[in-house]
């Protein structure tokens, strides 16, 4: 007789499903939205993300992350279709990219990144991954090119944005977990901190 | 809100980046790049403009002489009694071509901003 | 700091939006061939690769079909004709022979002759009819004037349904002088059936244009006779054909005279004062005709051709370098180096 697993949601599992929620709310809207370049949007549900790295850590950011983009693409219709590879893509390596930039920070806590930089690095890596496999897996065509530019300079221009907003809202909130400078991102990395935590 | 040096420094980065994205992709250029050499109305060259060059080239009659020099193509010589090829001179736009019709053999200026979409002559 | 950063993302939103408003340049197919006797370039603008690359190979066939069946000479329709012609009794011809036929009556009767296809025997005599140039000498005069005296003229020929004969059995068919126009049209035909809507088709630097490039104009580029450069760009409007018959583009040399191909009906010789005509016209037929006969009407009568022909839009350039231009051509036409060339410009009054 098989067992019925019963997921029991703890808190933590709660806090990170409602911020992916946000995240795919806020993704969702912004697709509806029109844009004069197809796969050019300002994607907005990224500071959700860098807020709650700010304050839970890398993997619920991560987990957050990939729930607006799977979720998302669920909503609007696009899930395993091409756009959903690039989205996915550019998803994991921005959290790639997120990662190194804790770990930097870290490293030189004097010259630490704070959630504009970091927004801005992955605003530009998403993109950037997004035009590769577009242009490896896709459409390996010389014209695709003429779009890079253009496509990456919306990109530091949303990240620039993004940037602005996440570090506005941060320190409004007074999200930082340590209540450290505003300045500096310091993630948490002491987890034990986070109520109801009891799965690491 | 203040931002920390490395912040900056991103931004900068950033910017440079975009900029020579534009430099690299966007850039109008003048002159011609690939010269493409059809033999009995084939493509059986594609050669780099900026790479000088003597080339032999075996038609129907006889062999054309074909030379590549400072991003410019002409016929040198050519067994055919106008040589009107040879005669055209060179080729140095994106789109010039000259042709030794009885020998099977053109050569055309490919890439470059085209300032005609064809030409009458 | 804070400015210097919003000062930099509002240049750089400012980028993004120029880049967004820049017309889109619509995608340009362009390949070439080589086929009746010169290379032709076939431009297409706004299609899908699929369809492009089909409607150019559907192009060399016809052109292929064409150059056989046009050839004066060697083993094809026209040369069949041509072989039944001078034994005399009528015969049957096709209905692709026919319409050519006809058009080129009608075209030689405005061009009061001096576009002429019956002159077969008088090319073939210069030895013009055949792809490699022949070396000389020219024919004698004896030679020419007995041609000429036989009275060379389509007037020669009656047509009934598909029976053709003719009186003068040293008439022999050559279209050459608008056979580069008449397929063009047929090739620019076949690309609108195939429901292609902007295209260049370029016959060896004759040319017919449709539609445009996206929201801009066809620009064609006029080349020098003389020099390699180009001397003047013009810009298509709808649907139109760019036509220049040349001294320069089939001749030999010969005890040091030139003699080119473009044969005076009435002299039997070549005409030799004029370097060029350039014509601008709808349908590449008559462009390519009146080109031929207005070349051999030269800076004389040049004008009063033209304006037989119906056609309004010419420039030609006489054997000193002076350029004779049709104010309406002139109108519209961009000379590169104005101030250093000799222009007259020319009110062809008609209609």
């Amino acid at each position: 007789m098989s067992e019925i697993v019963k997921i029991t949601p703890v808190r933590e599992d709660i806090m990170i499903a409602r911020f992916a929620a946000l995240a795919i709310g806020i993704h969702v809207i912004e697709s509806l939205l029109p844009s004069p370049i197809p796969g050019v949007k300002p994607g907005f549900a990224n500071i959700v993300t860098l807020l709650v790295f700010l304050r839970y850590g890398l993997e619920a950011a991560a987990w957050v992350s990939i729930l607006r983009v799977v979720v998302g693409s669920l909503i609007v219709g696009t899930f395993l279709s091409p756009t959903f590879a690039l989205s996915f893509s550019g998803a994991v390596l921005s959290l790639f990219v997120l990662l190194a930039c804790a770990g930097f920070n870290r490293r030189y806590p004097a010259h630490g990144l704070s959630l504009f930089g970091i927004a801005i690095l992955m605003s530009m890596t998403h993109m950037a991954t997004q035009f590769l496999v577009v242009y490896v897996f896709f459409i390996p065509h010389n014209a695709l090119l003429d779009l890079l530019p253009v496509m990456m300079s919306a990109a530091l221009i949303f990240g620039l944005v993004n940037g602005y907003i996440s570090q506005n809202v941060s320190t409004r909130l007074d999200m930082s977990r340590n209540h450290v400078s505003h300045d500096t991102l310091m993630p948490s990395d002491d987890r034990n901190k986070i109520p109801g935590n009891q799965l690491k | 809100m203040t931002l920390t040096r490395s912040d900056t420094v991103v931004v900068a980065l950033g910017f440079l980046l975009v900029s020579s994205l534009y430099w690299g992709f966007w850039r109008a250029d003048e002159s011609a790049a690939e010269l493409v050499i059809f033999v009995n109305g084939e493509k059986a060259y594609i050669l780099d403009l900026f790479e000088d060059k003597k080339i032999t080239v075996k038609g129907s009659v006889g062999d054309s002489l074909i030379e590549i020099k400072n991003g410019q193509a002409r016929f040198i010589s050519s067994p055919c009694n106008t040589s009107f090829c040879v005669r055209s001179g060179w080729q140095m736009h994106g789109g010039d071509f000259a042709a030794c019709l009885p020998n099977s053999v053109s050569l055309h200026l490919s890439g470059g901003t085209k300032v005609y979409d064809a030409i009458n002559f | 700091m804070r400015y210097a950063l919003w000062l930099i993302s509002l240049l750089l939103a400012g980028i993004l939006i120029a880049a967004c408003q820049s017309p889109k340049a619509p995608v340009i197919f362009e390949e070439k061939m080589m086929v009746m006797g010169t290379v032709v370039s076939v431009t297409i603008a706004g299609e899908e690769d699929k369809l492009s690359n089909k409607a150019f190979h559907d192009l060399l066939t016809d052109f292929k079909y064409m150059q056989a069946a046009w050839n004066p000479w060697k083993k094809g329709s026209l040369a069949r004709v041509n072989q039944l012609l001078p034994m005399g009794p009528a015969f049957t011809i096709g209905p692709g022979i026919k319409d050519i036929l006809e058009r080129s009556r009608i075209l030689a009767q405005k061009s009061d002759g001096l576009f002429n296809p019956a002159i077969g025997k008088l090319v073939k005599l210069w030895g013009f009819h055949q792809d490699e140039m022949p070396e000389g000498p020219p024919p004698s005069d004896a030679q020419i004037q007995k041609l000429l005296t036989s009275g060379l003229t389509l007037d020669a020929l009656t047509v009934e349904g598909l029976s053709l004969v003719s009186r003068n059995p040293d008439i022999t068919l050559d279209f050459g002088g608008f056979a580069k126009g008449y397929a063009v049209d047929k090739a620019i035909e076949h690309l609108q059936r195939l429901g292609i809507k902007n295209a260049i088709v370029n016959a060896g630097g004759d040319l017919r244009a449709i539609g445009s490039k996206g929201d801009k104009p066809w620009v064609i580029g006029i080349r020098n006779p003389r020099t390699e450069g180009i001397i003047a760009s013009l810009r298509i409007k709808g649907d139109e054909s760019v036509f220049t018959s040349g001294d320069y583009e089939r001749f030999y040399d010969y005890k040091g005279n030139r003699y080119h191909h473009i044969l005076d009906p009435r002299t039997g010789y070549p005409a030799n004062e004029t370097r060029s005509v350039t014509v601008v016209h709808g349908d590449a037929a008559t462009a390519d005709a009146a080109a031929t006969a207005l070349f051999v009407a030269g800076p004389k009568r040049w004008e009063e051709i033209a304006k037989k022909m119906a056609v309004s839009e010419v420039m030609l350039i006489d054997k000193a370098g002076k350029i004779l231009i049709s104010a309406a051509l002139n109108a519209r036409i961009t000379f590169l180096d104005r101030k250093n060339l000799d222009i007259t410009v020319s009110r062809l009054v008609h209609e």
